[in-house]
């Protein structure tokens, strides 16, 4: 058995057959609209043209006499040819259709298609020739780009508004500021160590630099207290997430921002607020905010009290690991500070950091 | 040079080794849409594909009935009716053909009254290919054949008679 070769079960090809095929492939070319190739299988990797129809000679702006009787190599452009030759290859191999999308020039203009080809083989399992069509998707792949930069266009600006609302957040409390924006590289930084893929580290960022969005309806005097709140004061203290939620909630943000900001305050045991959730009803995302905001809140000054460092932050997690935080998501935490030198942003400060990185 | 098609009896369509098919809901009845298909000389009309329809023999139509449809100058196809079944269903079996793409080839419409005034139809091509038409067809020429359906019977659902109301 040869590289063309191989044992086929199914019916193939006579002698008369392929003289048959020799005199009707072209005028069943003429009746199909995408561009049609026969090609011929000759020995030591040949593949020469047999016929081919209109919208082929269309496309490729080639006449027929530069492509009938001529070998791939001689009609195909080098950068397409090698692919062409090793989907050949596969198809005769496999004997099964073998599609892919490729960009030719073609007359100096660049045209992509979808390309399929099947095999032929004759009745000792050789192949004899192959059969291919050409899509032109030329005009669908030229508007999916065009929706693919308009979608980015329309992230960017995503984006800026996210950072502009944390930014608003920020300066309408001094004392807090950058918290977001460390809470949200700590949360992404958590995200990445469990293997998250990017769209879900991404939404996990965005929920960070806006997990405390509530917090500006809050009064200034309440939140900058060095002293201890009233009851009362505490009670519009623990309603910054749902404040927070209904900001953004007419926002259609391709993650689940306002579910974090809402529950970024709940606990596995169903000690947290607003809405007293235990496990399972609160999303990874939130907890890994949660996790963050604790982390990074005891690492920075508050009017209250002092920093109070990352150890301690680090032990408040560990100790309550499994009861109030998710254990996987403690552990991750802890490696990236105690294995993979992860740090905060200096939370002293004050100024808010534009967020440089992949996003 | 005409070459011999294999015929085959209507329920073949089931396990033909290739089989294509469309459907489309008409705002038309069973029987106006069955007389559609009878009216062979009009099937240029809604059928892109087909350039020319003639009956053959002296029976005009039902089962039996043949006619030749030239799918251009030089592709023709020598059909013989085994399905038919007014306002229900509307087969046939070629049984020679200019050129030697398959050996065996049946077509099978299926019309199935939705409510009073909407039908569904069903068009399935069966073939059992030559290897190199059937490697055409996995190489895009069913999508082709599937699109042409398609636009068929849309068509079709155009056609004055069809598209009564």
């Amino acid at each position: 058995m040869t590289l063309f070769s191989r044992s086929r079960a199914k019916r193939a090809d006579t002698a008369e057959d392929r003289d048959q095929h020799r005199q009707h492939i072209p005028l069943i070319f003429d009746v199909i609209g995408d561009a049609l190739f026969y090609i011929g299988v000759e020995p030591h990797g040949v593949f020469r043209f047999l016929s081919v129809n209109k919208p082929f000679l269309n496309t490729t702006g080639l006449s027929e006499a530069q492509v009938v009787g001529k070998t791939i190599d001689e009609v195909i452009p080098p950068p397409s040819l090698k692919t062409v030759r090793a989907n050949y290859l596969q198809a005769i191999a496999t004997g099964e259709t073998v599609e892919w999308e490729e960009s030719s020039v073609y007359s100096g203009e660049e045209r992509i298609g979808h390309v399929a080809v099947s095999p032929v083989f004759d009745p000792d399992g050789t192949c004899t020739h192959l059969v291919g069509s050409v899509h032109d998707i030329t005009d669908s792949v030229r508007r999916r780009e065009e929706l693919q930069e308009a979608d980015l266009h329309l992230r960017e600006i995503l984006v800026g508004t996210v950072r502009a609302l944390s930014i608003s957040v920020d300066l309408s409390d001094r004392l807090m500021a950058g918290h977001q924006n460390r809470v949200a590289e700590l949360g992404r930084a958590i995200a990445e160590e469990l293997g998250y893929p990017i769209e879900r580290v991404e939404g996990i960022y965005f929920g960070g630099l806006l997990h405390d969005i509530g917090r500006s309806g809050i009064p200034g005097e309440i939140l900058n207290r060095s002293g201890k709140l009233t009851e009362v004061e505490f009670a519009m203290v623990k309603q910054h997430p749902r404040a927070g939620y209904d900001t953004v909630e007419s926002i259609e943000f391709p993650w689940p921002v306002g579910e974090m900001i809402l529950h970024h305050h709940e606990r596995l045991d169903g000690s947290g607020y607003p809405d007293g959730l235990r496990d399972g009803d609160i999303s990874e995302e939130a907890m890994i905010i949660g996790v963050s905001d604790v982390v990074e809140a005891m690492c920075s000054h508050r009017p209250y009290r002092p920093a109070l460092g990352i150890e301690a932050a680090l032990e408040e997690i560990t100790s309550h690991r499994g009861t109030l935080y998710q254990a996987s998501i403690v552990d991750a935490c802890v490696r990236l500070f105690t294995e993979k030198d992860f740090s905060l942003i200096n939370p002293d400060d004050a100024e808010f950091r534009p967020i440089m990185g992949k996003y | 040079m005409a070459k011999s098609v294999k015929t085959q009896p209507p329920e073949w369509i089931q396990r033909a080794p290739v089989r294509v098919s469309a459907a489309r809901e008409m705002l038309a009845t069973p029987t106006e849409v069955f007389d559609a298909l009878c009216d062979h000389e009009s099937w240029p009309e809604w059928f892109s594909a087909i350039h020319k329809v003639e009956r053959l023999g002296e029976q005009r139509d039902g089962m039996g009935s043949r006619r030749r449809v030239h799918v251009n100058r030089r592709i023709s196809l020598d059909e013989e009716f085994n399905v038919w079944e007014p306002g229900k269903a509307w087969g046939f079996t070629v049984y020679e053909a200019s050129i030697g793409a398959f050996r065996s080839l049946n077509e099978l419409v299926e019309i199935q009254a939705i409510s009073d005034e909407r039908t569904r139809v069903t068009y399935t091509m069966g073939f059992d290919p030559s290897p190199v038409f059937d490697a055409l067809l996995k190489a895009g020429g069913k999508r082709f054949l599937k699109k042409n359906l398609e636009q068929a019977l849309v068509a079709l659902s155009q056609l004055p008679a069809v598209n009564f109301k």
